[in-house]
């Protein structure tokens, strides 16, 4: 697989993820703290994230040739962790995502949340496909291109994003304890 | 007929004559696609032409002859003739010549190129005309079967009795069945060394040994079913050559039938294998032939040679020097080079792999031959016999199984190129003095038999040696050798011995580890190589191909007493592949649970983009709400 092809298929899924932030709707979502439960999710996604990407390191900085041994094995295991978590994930996300009008999320956060939906959704299907007897020899080469730029596009994006999360989480924490002293106050 | 119908007629005639006259304007050359017929005379070593009703007619020489047309030194530096020769590289290890003898337990793998495990038989005291005599069954002259000058001379050798054992251009490229390799063992067996191309042909039949002590009752390997010869008293016939004159046409010219491509029945006179457990080989006739083969190629398709007759062994990074070798690879062949057809792949008609499913590194870290050549790895591996070891091809009473030299396959070893590939493996097995510093050098079985023979009895030949026949040895042995030097026995992967308490000891040693070489036929079609039928054939807990046991045969210890495994031989690391193979159970669920995750993010991702076009449709349509 070509540099350039790398570099193509890069901006198109930047592109997309920019515009499904910018495009999918609009819709009023008040603008509030999220709880700490579903907070969790995104947070494990992120470990889960951090865990591949640790684990391919050594191989993307020329360190090692291939990607195997015990490291493969804690590869695997991160991503099973992502085709759990994903799309619980997205399916809380993805409405407090949109263009909303008054979205907890800032900007760049929903931005990054959609490019890192694509992404890993990209890194699932190329893993998934490559390990049925769908791609011959080439193909897996570019199974293999396009499971690392989807992977490596959604944990640059979704570590913004489950930074995002655990802020409003806190805030949220912060709100509940104020609520409840306001509550107290009162009576 | 006009002076210029002369002039033309007579210009081929006048061409030949130019070309086939010999001199200074070179080697005689046809170049023309079909094979030339060789209807031709027959020279002896001196270059005179033989008269085959001569009362003493001249020796048959092969050099004699073909050289006439064909340059005989090129050829004789190619690979089949050349391992005698210091100059020469040694190249990928490859089958040795194992000295074996039941008696003394020994399995010796031999080899003057130097690969490493072999013994130099220089080195060992096996002088060369030994060597013939106890391989030249399976050389096709050359080599060792010819001397220098000087050793030619030397009274102290029988080369001037025996004559050279020249390189037999029949064996190869003889297209009809009448070669018989049978009469090169009968007249090696004889001292006729220089008598063999005669007798192979069937050109004459040759009476009379060089060597006094040979019984020359008859040559024929069938003559024991004649009940008349059984009371015939063998006895010494003076050399004489009879030639068979039918063969010689009126000119005293002889057609030999040659092709330049040796048919895979000529090289299996030296490359076969046959499967020697009884339960294997009563199934013999069960056994397909390489795919190649079957698919109507012949062995010098891809293993090729020039002039040089520096066959193409057909590896990777064979030779950096020239880029065609590497279209004769299987990857060459089915995948196409760069340096030679632009990345074509499919010569001669090879189908393009596709490899579906299967993960690159496969390709990277393991060999074509790990998963298509060989037999299916099974938990134990299979002890076959090959024609150089075990004289296969030649009419002898065979007794199925057990029979030494044990040569064990398929065993995963990474190969020169780091690659892991099945190889043949042997368990070396003999006696030998141990000096101080640790270094072994083997002991020959005569010399063992020497001292020992009334321990070494046939009986022993027989059972096999046991621990107490071996202690019984090196004490002899021991005992009759006045240099002071240990006297231990090679078996098993180890080196068994006596402290100076006369306790028995053994302990490892690099000299007692396997020789190994790699394997790369018979070739299996896609459908029948391993991982055919999933990804669990090689990582499963239980795959022979990771997890498999090499029993180590030896004649020291039989099937199943000591084990080593695959591991040891393949480098993998026994627990993480252990490990890797228990997540396989779960790939199936993992498989199924990963494309509902991504089918469930793709369809929320449409869903979205959906809403994304209807929403650019409403800002720039100009709609509603």
């Amino acid at each position: 697989m070509s540099s350039g092809m790398d570099w193509i298929v890069s901006i198109a899924v930047c592109a997309m993820g920019i515009a499904l932030s910018q495009l999918a709707g609009k819709r009023f979502v008040k603008k509030a703290a999220i709880p700490l439960p579903t907070a969790l999710p995104p947070i494990l996604l992120f470990l889960s994230l951090l865990l591949s990407l640790v684990t391919i390191l050594p191989n993307e900085l020329g360190l090692a040739e291939h990607l195997s041994g015990y490291l493969l094995i804690a590869h695997m295991v991160a991503g099973a962790g992502i085709i759990f978590l994903t799309p619980i994930v997205a399916i809380l996300f993805c409405s407090l995502c949109q263009p909303c009008i008054a979205s907890p999320f800032q900007q760049a956060a929903r931005v990054l949340f959609w490019l890192s939906l694509i992404g890993i959704c990209m890194a699932i299907l190329t893993a998934m496909i490559a390990m049925t007897p769908l791609a011959n020899t080439d193909w897996q080469h570019r199974l293999i291109t396009f499971h690392r730029i989807g992977g490596l596009v959604s944990i640059l994006a979704f570590s913004v994003f489950a930074g995002n999360t655990l802020i409003l989480a806190r805030r949220g924490k912060s709100n509940h304890a104020k609520s409840k002293f306001q509550a107290r106050s009162d009576s | 007929m006009n002076a210029t119908l002369w002039k033309l007629l007579l210009l081929p005639v006048l061409l030949i004559a130019t070309v086939a006259s010999p001199g200074d304007e070179g080697i005689l050359q046809s170049n023309s696609q079909r094979p030339y017929s060789h209807r031709i005379t027959l020279y002896d070593e001196e270059g005179r032409a033989i008269d085959p009703q001569d009362r003493e007619p001249g020796l048959f020489s092969m050099m004699g002859t073909c050289g006439k047309c064909h340059d005989v030194s090129t050829i004789s530096s190619g690979w089949h003739f050349n391992a005698v020769r210091d100059s020469v590289e040694k190249g990928r290890p490859g089958e040795p010549w194992i000295l074996t003898d039941r008696r003394t337990g020994t399995q010796l793998p031999m080899s003057y190129r130097g690969w490493k495990g072999t013994w130099n038989p220089d080195e060992l005291g096996i002088s060369r005309s030994e060597f013939v005599r106890l391989f030249g069954r399976h050389l096709p002259g050359g080599g060792p079967g010819v001397p220098n000058e000087e050793a030619m001379d030397d009274p102290d050798t029988s080369w001037h009795a025996t004559g050279p054992m020249e390189i037999d251009c029949n064996a190869c490229h003889l297209r009809d069945r009448s070669y018989d390799p049978s009469q090169r063992q009968a007249q090696i067996e004889k001292g006729n060394f220089a008598y063999v191309s005669i007798a192979t042909m069937g050109m004459g039949i040759v009476r009379g040994s060089v060597d006094e002590s040979a019984e020359t009752k008859t040559d024929d390997p069938l003559a024991m079913f004649d009940p008349a010869l059984e009371d015939a008293q063998p006895g010494k016939v003076s050399l004489e050559i009879e030639y068979d004159l039918s063969r010689f046409d009126a000119d005293d010219r002889v057609f030999f039938d040659l092709t330049r491509k040796s048919s895979e029945e000529n090289c299996y006179q030296c490359h076969s294998r046959h499967v020697s457990e009884p339960e294997w080989a009563s199934r013999s006739h069960y056994r397909d032939e390489d795919v190649h083969l079957d698919a109507g190629l012949s062995c010098t398709d891809c293993h090729r040679n020039g002039i040089a007759h520096d066959m193409v062994r057909g590896f990777e990074d064979e030779s950096d020097a020239d880029p065609f070798l590497q279209t004769l690879t299987c990857r060459g062949c089915h995948y196409g080079t760069e340096e030679t057809a632009n990345g074509r792949p499919g010569r001669l008609g090879s189908p393009l792999p596709d490899h579906h499913g299967i993960p690159p590194i496969h390709f990277e870290k393991m060999s074509c031959t790990s998963c298509h050549s060989g037999p299916i790895p099974e938990e134990n591996p299979q002890i076959i016999q090959t024609s150089m070891s075990h004289g296969l091809g030649l009419a002898e009473f065979q007794t199925p199984g057990n029979k030494m030299p044990y040569i064990q396959q398929p065993v995963y070893i990474p190969g020169h190129d780091g690659k892991l590939t099945p190889h043949r493996l042997l368990w070396p097995a003999f006696w030998a003095t141990q000096l101080e510093d640790g270094s072994i050098t083997p002991i020959l079985p005569q010399t063992v038999l020497e001292n020992a023979a009334d321990i070494l009895t046939e009986e022993i030949e027989e059972q096999g040696l046991d621990k107490t026949t071996v202690q019984q040895v090196l004490e002899t042995l021991n005992a009759a050798d006045s240099t002071g030097r240990d006297v231990v026995y090679v078996s098993s992967g180890t080196v068994h011995s006596l402290e100076e308490n006369g306790s028995f000891v053994t302990h490892t040693h690099p000299v007692a580890e396997p020789y190994a070489w790699p394997l790369a036929h018979d070739v299996r079609p896609a459908g029948r190589s391993l991982g055919a039928k999933g990804c669990q054939e090689c990582h499963a807990p239980d795959s022979p191909f990771m997890f498999g046991n090499i029993p180590v045969i030896s004649p020291t210890s039989g099937p199943g007493e000591a084990v080593r495994a695959m591991t040891d031989f393949s480098g993998l690391d026994e627990a993480y592949h252990t490990t890797f193979a228990e997540g396989f159970r779960y790939r199936k669920a993992f498989k199924v649970i990963g494309f509902i995750a991504g089918g469930l993010l793709a369809m929320l991702l449409l869903a979205f983009s959906v809403r994304a076009l209807i929403h650019l449709s409403d800002r720039f349509g100009g709609t509603t709400s």
